[in-house]
């Protein structure tokens, strides 16, 4: 059965690298441009995994993880945090809030896509 | 600053002070000419010279008033020239700041425009190449080194044909060698019938001597000479038959022979057109062979080229996300500079040390705060994680 990616960005480019490339390995993607949007997005229960990033407007990546995890239907689903931000402080507030992975912006096409199948094995 | 109750004190203080001169001056005169010399008059004398004096240092020192009054009034018209200046230069200085926020904005937002179609052009690119890829390596499949490519597999099928079409040759040298058994047999037929009516010649003089004989015996040879006409009727007949087989076996020999002689003919030609096929269809297979490794060397270097350029299109897709990095870079300056107009109008330079702090807490990049550290004396230590992933 295909996996369906979530991306949360409010880079369009962004979320066009990050789609072409899961979309690109039989990944079924949808995209959403803040954490407003994500939640509004959720609404079906069936998004294997949410990858997100931190600084957006509207609400934070930070914020919505926190926001899923307290949704029934999400609250196991994993979370990846891709971001600019590689402070430690702000790592471990991911970690504490839940997400399964950290990775810093830019990435290669390979990476994430390392990266996605080892959260999803 | 206002100049006008400067001066109106300066108008009124100096009516004051000449009202009290001319005061004085008036009561020293009166007492004077009074020429009443008494205590109190000395008293008031002493009192009003006193008064005098007082008056006219007072002028003095109101004079000095005057002049620092009027110095301090030009001063104050100067300060309040400069301060307008001043305003007028902080307000040219926001505005310019808020002209430079709102070009960075619109620069901001065009590069993001511009490397989203950007990235979005290039992606295509990618899946265009991706596709390119794939169907170079199912051509190398089929013309190279796979079992069932597609010269192999022409090269199998027209070798089957060639060894089809010499078993269909083999059959036909059967048949020639079946047809010279014929000729054979017929031959040694013809020769057991040719013996057949020499014997049947050989009776027919038998039953021409019998018939002599019977005829000496006279009435009791006359059955034996019955059966001896017989036999050699017989005799005749079988020598008719014998000479007519013979006559049949001549032509079925000289038709087998006739036969035997174009289907030898015929296989020779079918030999040297099968030689000549064989040589024509291994040329054809060999040139096929050749183009197709020549192909599949091209498909090999076009699959390599597409390859490298598909990894030079996905680095240039990811050199495409500094953009992300660029346009928050440009974010957080545009939100900096709004607060430094701000802070300029209102604060002065009071805030600007809570300014840098609160720049240096909106970065999100390690090489931002490293800059912000480089350029200013903020010594905010803040740890960076040096892994691209971190797993939890």
């Amino acid at each position: 059965m295909t996996k369906k990616i979530m991306i949360v960005d409010d880079s369009a480019s962004i979320r066009q690298v990050a789609k072409m490339t899961l979309l690109a390995e039989g990944y079924e993607v949808i995209d959403a441009c803040d954490g407003l949007d994500a939640i509004n997005k959720l609404d079906d229960g069936k998004i294997n995994l949410i990858i997100s990033d931190l600084n957006m407007p509207n609400m934070d990546g930070l914020s919505l993880l926190k926001k899923v995890k307290e949704m029934g239907q999400y609250r196991f689903t994993p979370f990846l945090m891709l971001t600019t931000e590689s402070g430690s402080d702000f790592v471990s507030q991911g970690k504490q809030a839940g997400a399964k992975a950290w990775m810093i912006k830019p990435f290669k096409p390979e990476k994430l896509i390392n990266t996605v199948s080892r959260i999803l094995a | 600053m206002q100049i006008l109750p400067i001066n109106e004190l300066k108008a009124i203080y100096k009516y004051y002070i000449s009202a009290a001169v001319l005061l004085s001056l008036v009561l020293s005169l009166t007492l004077l000419l009074s020429v009443r010399v008494d205590i109190l008059s000395l008293s008031s004398v002493l009192i009003t010279s006193a008064l005098l004096a007082v008056t006219l240092r007072q002028r003095h020192l109101t004079a000095k008033v005057i002049l620092d009054c009027e110095a301090f009034a030009s001063y104050s018209s100067e300060m309040q020239e400069h301060c307008e200046v001043e305003q007028h230069n902080t307000e040219s200085v926001a505005a310019i700041l808020e002209t430079v926020i709102n070009q960075v904005y619109s620069i901001k937002t065009l590069g993001n425009d511009s490397v989203s179609g950007l990235t979005l052009q290039f992606s295509e690119l990618r899946q265009a190449l991706n596709n390119t890829i794939e169907s170079a390596r199912g051509s190398v499949e089929n013309f190279g080194d796979d079992e069932h490519c597609f010269a192999k597999h022409s090269q199998e099928e027209l070798n089957e044909v060639l060894h089809s079409l010499r078993v269909a040759l083999g059959s036909k040298l059967e048949v020639v060698n079946s047809n010279q058994a014929v000729s054979h047999a017929a031959k040694e037929l013809t020769e057991q019938t040719k013996s057949i009516q020499k014997i049947s010649k050989e009776i027919t003089l038998l039953s021409l001597n019998a018939s002599i004989e019977a005829a000496r015996a006279g009435e009791a040879g006359r059955g034996f000479a019955v059966v001896a006409e017989r036999v050699r009727e017989l005799s005749d007949i079988t020598s008719e038959a014998a000479e007519l087989i013979i006559e049949k076996m001549n032509g079925l020999t000289n038709a087998v022979a006739d036969n035997t002689e174009k289907l030898t003919e015929s296989q020779a030609q079918d030999v040297t057109l099968m030689d000549d096929a064989e040589l024509h269809i291994r040329k054809v297979l060999n040139e096929m062979a050749t183009v197709a490794n020549e192909l599949t060397q091209s498909v090999h270097g076009l699959d390599d080229t597409a390859s490298k350029i598909k990894a030079n299109v996905d680095d240039a897709i990811t050199d495409f996300q500094f953009q992300d990095r660029v346009s928050q870079k440009l974010e957080h300056i545009c939100k900096g500079l709004t607060s430094l107009v701000s802070l300029y109008r209102t604060e002065g330079e009071d805030g600007l040390a809570a300014l840098q702090q609160e720049m240096f807490n909106s970065y999100t990049m390690k090489e931002e705060r490293e800059c912000h550290v480089s350029t200013t004396e903020n010594t905010s230590q803040h740890d960076h994680v040096e892994d691209e992933v971190t797993f939890f």
